[in-house]
């Protein structure tokens, strides 16, 4: 049995049923779902600091281009109508998190799901560092709701959405009203006691964290779990394993991007969202605080989808023979420039196929290394702005710095290189064709 | 009662075709054919429209034990990707 077909094997009989788990585990889908879900609104947040910088500021490379602040003297003036965006979107993250882990656990343990994210949310500020009084105003510091409060928001969430769902299926808690009173008003009777005893539980638990550590849950937590995990994440090293394992598994028929998607978040996303706050302070991707993030697999690796098959779509286009190729080629090329690659994926295939899966992923590794080097030697930015994934291709690393033109230029020496590692496969498929006497359309039989 | 057939592709073709083989719910009800490393053919007989069928069979077995961990797309025999 060759090696393909031992690690065929190994694939189904070990990483399935681990990326099953993974992917059914109901805290870790509580996590992944919880950021799946708060995605729009931190894209919004970004997009519209990237709307505010590139379009609104003097110096924006769209008001550049298009001479706006000739044709609308005024325009800077706007800006300060949309900074408040970010308030509302990542600077607040943490509060969403809370409130969708703890919702997410309910709904997987069939229990009310709106209530226990407020619960979550209500416990999240109980153990929240207290209001300080300046010139006889209360202040809560913003510190914890935004990226630095994360990890308490995952905790809390988890550890809510768990004890509120046994507790409100307990029927010795739960206070039944008669049928006529209003739905709303016996819903919220029916886990009052649950919610009571959760609140007062992390009260005392709070006073006695912090009689041990003043400093507080939160500092806690972000100082012993939160910024070891992201200085393990903004590291190149975890950056090109994860992408390297996603890719391994995509191959196999197991879904990359989400089995990893619970770590990746957990690893990267405080990085991410610091980099967006400082291009929000700052108006320049220049000096952005973190130049590893995973925002660098979408703005070089990632063109066409997953193993970065736009290069292999081009490498197709130059040197495939086989009809098989060139049709599934054509077919692909629309999707695959935003993104999607199912066609060639399923189509070619790349999955399970011996010659294109080393490809599919060393091209992604080469190209995150590739962006890395450009960004750690200072030729562009870290990719500091939130994109849409199905952007196509080098504009990922456009609009990610922010509108920098070399950004662009680094994006398309990417896809010249997966073109250019691309097509000795490609070849070899096309001798591999020949040797079989295959690849007249009938892409079933296609190695 | 219509009868359609699908095609599914996933690198683990083995838990499809398990899970299609004789798979049967409220609204439909299906039996396989493999036709080769990544495909299965599901035939579906139900009372559903095309699309609402290949829908329902996509979303349960994205629900399932190993679907939720499995890339895999599917679509009516003869359509493009």
């Amino acid at each position: 049995m060759g090696f393909m077909a031992n690690f065929e094997k190994f694939a189904e009989k070990a990483l399935v049923p681990v990326a099953s788990k993974l992917n059914s585990q109901r805290h870790i889908v509580a996590i992944r779902d919880a950021f799946i879900l708060s995605f729009p609104i931190t894209l919004a947040g970004s997009l519209i600091v990237l709307l505010n910088f590139a379009v609104l500021a003097p110096d924006g490379f769209i008001a550049k281009i298009l001479f706006l602040h000739k044709l609308f003297p005024g325009l800077a003036d706007l800006q300060s109508v949309f900074s408040p965006v970010l308030n509302g979107s990542t600077n607040i993250l943490s509060m969403f998190i809370v409130f969708l882990v703890a919702r997410n656990m309910a709904i997987s343990l069939k229990s009310d799901e709106l209530l226990s994210g407020l619960t979550a949310l209500s416990t999240f500020f109980i153990i929240y560092p207290p209001y300080t009084a300046v010139e006889g105003t209360s202040f809560l510091t913003t510190q914890w709701v935004g990226a630095q409060g994360l990890f308490v928001a995952i905790i809390v969430g988890l550890l809510v959405g768990e004890f509120f769902s046994v507790l409100s299926k307990s029927k010795k808690l739960q206070i039944n009203m008669p049928a006529s009173v209003p739905p709303a008003v016996a819903r919220s009777f029916k886990v009052l006691i649950p919610i009571i005893i959760i609140t007062v539980a992390f009260a005392i638990g709070n006073a006695i964290i912090n009689t041990f550590y003043p400093k507080g849950l939160h500092e806690f937590i972000y100082a012993v779990i939160q910024t070891p995990l992201k200085h393990l994440g903004t590291n190149i090293f975890s950056l090109v394993i994860l992408a390297i394992v996603s890719n391994l598994l995509w191959v196999f028929g197991i879904h990359g991007p989400n089995t990893i998607a619970a770590i990746r978040e957990a690893m990267f996303a405080e990085a991410g969202l610091e980099n967006l706050n400082y291009v929000a302070e700052h108006g320049s991707a220049w000096g952005a605080p973190y130049p590893v993030t995973w925002a660098i697999n979408d703005a070089f690796a990632n063109y066409g989808g997953s193993g970065m098959t736009l290069g292999l779509l081009i490498a197709i286009f130059i040197v495939a023979k086989r009809k098989d190729y060139r049709d599934i080629g054509k077919l692909s090329i629309a999707p695959g420039l935003f993104n999607i690659n199912e066609p060639v994926i399923f189509g070619l295939p790349v999955v399970l196929n011996p010659i294109l899966i080393l490809p599919f992923i060393l091209v992604p590794a080469i190209n995150i290394i590739i962006g890395y080097a450009a960004i750690v030697t200072g030729l562009i930015p870290p990719i500091a702005y939130s994109v849409p994934w199905t952007t196509p291709g080098p504009l990922i690393a456009f609009l990610g710095t922010g509108g920098n033109w070399l950004a662009l230029v680094v994006g398309f020496v990417c896809l010249a290189v997966s073109t250019l590692i691309y097509i000795p496969f490609v070849m070899a498929a096309n001798k591999a064709a020949a040797d079989n006497n295959i690849g007249s359309g009938d892409s079933e039989k296609s190695a | 009662m219509n009868e359609y057939t699908f095609e599914f592709y996933c690198g683990q073709i083995r838990f499809v075709k398990e899970f299609f083989a004789e798979y049967e719910d409220n609204y439909v009800s299906t039996t396989v054919e493999q036709t080769s490393r990544i495909k299965v053919l599901v035939i579906v007989k139900t009372l559903l429209s095309t699309q609402e069928a290949l829908k329902h069979l996509e979303d349960v077995f994205k629900q399932s034990k190993f679907g939720c961990a499995l890339h895999f797309t599917a679509k009516a025999v003869g359509d493009p990707f």
